[in-house]
């Protein structure tokens, strides 16, 4: 451990160069290796993945008591918004345009032990290290800056598209539920107290913000396996997705985000982060149907105008809009397939056909992956209503992971 | 493609340079008078957005003449932000409102009205 005792106007230069660094050093890295547009894409990824993540990561450490910051300028929860900023883009742009071949963990591997291990504790008034703080260090590191990197890698080689949608998910909701509100309550007053509430409205608000952000979460989840693509338009899908919880609704992700602070502000007891439900509207009205016009329209010009038509952006379709007809395979020898086939009956646009396959299995001709077992009846179910496509998505969030995982797993072990 | 007219350009980045130095002179006074806050809030609420700024103004040929008044929006956000400090945090908050803006524009506002606006500001 290095034992540095620096004056305080170097340590104010100190907080100049850990924003004004990085920012240098990804602008010439940019300009030198000429980046493609994928390249740039890529960095802002990470740079965003990393706001979210940073600021969620020191803000549990603060609470831990891992460590605190000095000063009172540009402080939000008790963090630099400027260290943070700067963390995100050295962490995230900065290291990937650098050392763009390299192994994230071995990129930040002598970050971690050489400077942070050597110097953390001596950079008072700056940061005030407590005890444990390696293990927030470790933390924030695991947390933030590998996804990040590995984020940027796999945007750019576009590869690893389930775990980029999981990130670009977490960093989603990172902003939706942290920093957003941490900022509106800068700006207009509050406070986040949330174990001081009862526990009754504990229970009701996660319960609530589960459901709002499942509308979010299953947006994410159709995107990624039906449109082949990311929820950001930067990095668009490659299909125009109208099955599962878009045949209820067009603009799932902005609906949950302003359900989620309608039920945050609720709970905080907060008018302005509920107020913030009306900037989703009002960066849909400006925002997202520009990128409709300038974007699907042009992609899907067909498609597009067709689904929009019968579609509602806010308030979602009791029974979903569907233009083919799926077809769900069941067992003719199963008495549980035929209850399943009973009460999926009334469902729209799904066939039922009887086989010998022990297995159940989807295929709809608008999707491009097909599902079978559990999965295949929580696909038909999506053909319900509003609550069952819910609880369909929700049942492929579990199982779909829980599959991969334990393919890899079996993988392994051969 | 559009783009915005030099002119408009050239009164903006006139305005937006003088508010970078005007701040820069309230942070040195600060600091002479023994308060470092403006000091180490310049970095991120003057160097960073003038940084934006400076990306936007020299964006040339948008594909649409809407991108072209976003990047106009933007521009103007940015300047207030630098000239209202103690509502920087706001202003940036306030961000989509510039979109809804350029969307009203582009979508209700009358055509003769619209027609002369984008014709003094745009290429």
């Amino acid at each position: 451990m290095i034992a540095l005792s620096l004056p305080e106007s170097w340590m104010i230069l100190l907080r100049w160069v850990l924003l004004l660094g990085p920012v240098c050093l990804t602008l010439s890295m940019a300009l030198l290796r000429n980046l493609s547009a994928r390249a740039q894409i890529a960095g802002l990824f990470a740079f965003l993945y990393g706001v979210a993540a940073i600021f969620v990561g020191h803000s549990l450490a603060v609470w831990i008591g891992w460590w605190h910051y000095g000063w009172d300028a540009l402080m939000l929860n008790g963090l630099p918004a400027d260290v943070i900023i700067g963390g995100a883009i050295l962490f995230g742009p900065g290291l990937y345009f650098s050392f763009p071949n390299t192994r994230p963990l071995i990129l930040l591997l002598p970050i971690i032990i050489g400077l942070h291990g050597t110097i953390f504790s001596s950079l008072e008034p700056l940061v005030f290290a407590g005890p444990n703080w390696f293990l927030g260090v470790l933390f924030v590191f695991a947390t933030a800056h590998l996804p990040a990197i590995y984020l940027a890698k796999w945007t750019e080689t576009d590869t690893q598209l389930p775990f980029r949608c999981a990130l670009l998910a977490i960093m989603t909701g990172g902003m939706i539920f942290v920093v957003i509100p941490s900022l509106i309550m800068k700006a207009m007053g509050g406070t986040w107290d949330l174990l001081d509430r009862p526990t009754w409205t504990i229970v009701l608000t996660t319960g609530l913000l589960a459901i709002t952000s499942l509308i979010g979460i299953a947006a994410n989840q159709s995107l990624c396996l039906q449109g082949q693509g990311t929820p950001i338009p930067l990095d668009p899908t490659k299909r125009l997705v109208t099955t599962g919880i878009y045949a209820y609704l067009s603009n799932p992700m902005q609906l949950s985000a302003a359900l989620s602070w309608l039920v945050l502000g609720a709970f905080l007891h907060n008018i302005w982060v509920m107020a913030a439900s009306l900037m989703a509207w009002v960066f849909v009205q400006g925002m997202v149907r520009w990128h409709h016009r300038n974007d699907l329209l042009k992609r899907f010009p067909v498609g597009w105008p067709d689904y929009k038509a019968k579609v509602p952006e806010w308030f979602p379709r009791w029974h979903p809009s569907l233009k083919a007809g799926a077809t769900l395979h069941l067992c003719a020898s199963s008495r549980l397939h035929r209850r399943i086939a009973l009460w999926l009956g009334s469902a729209t646009q799904l066939r039922i056909q009887w086989s010998d396959d022990p297995l159940p299995h989807y295929e709809n001709p608008d999707n491009v992956r097909d599902f079978d077992r559990s999965c295949a009846i929580a696909a038909a179910a999506m053909h319900q209503n509003f609550a069952y496509a819910l609880v369909g998505h929700a049942w492929l969030l579990l199982a779909l992971p829980a599959r991969s995982l334990s393919g890899w797993i079996l993988k392994g072990q051969r | 493609m559009y783009r915005l007219k030099p002119p408009v350009v050239q009164l903006m980045i006139f305005l937006a340079a003088g508010l970078v130095a005007f701040r820069g002179y309230l942070a040195v006074a600060d600091i002479a008078s023994g308060d470092p806050s403006e000091a180490l809030a310049f970095p991120l609420t003057v160097i960073l957005p003038g940084l934006a700024f400076a990306f936007l103004a020299l964006r040339r040929d948008m594909s649409s003449q809407e991108g072209t008044l976003m990047q106009l929006g933007a521009m103007i956000q940015i300047l207030l932000i630098l000239a209202l400090p103690r509502f920087g945090l706001h202003l940036a908050l306030g961000f989509p409102i510039v979109f809804l803006i350029v969307e009203l524009v582009e979508t209700k506002m009358p055509v003769m009205i619209k027609v002369k606006i984008l014709h003094r500001l745009l290429i």
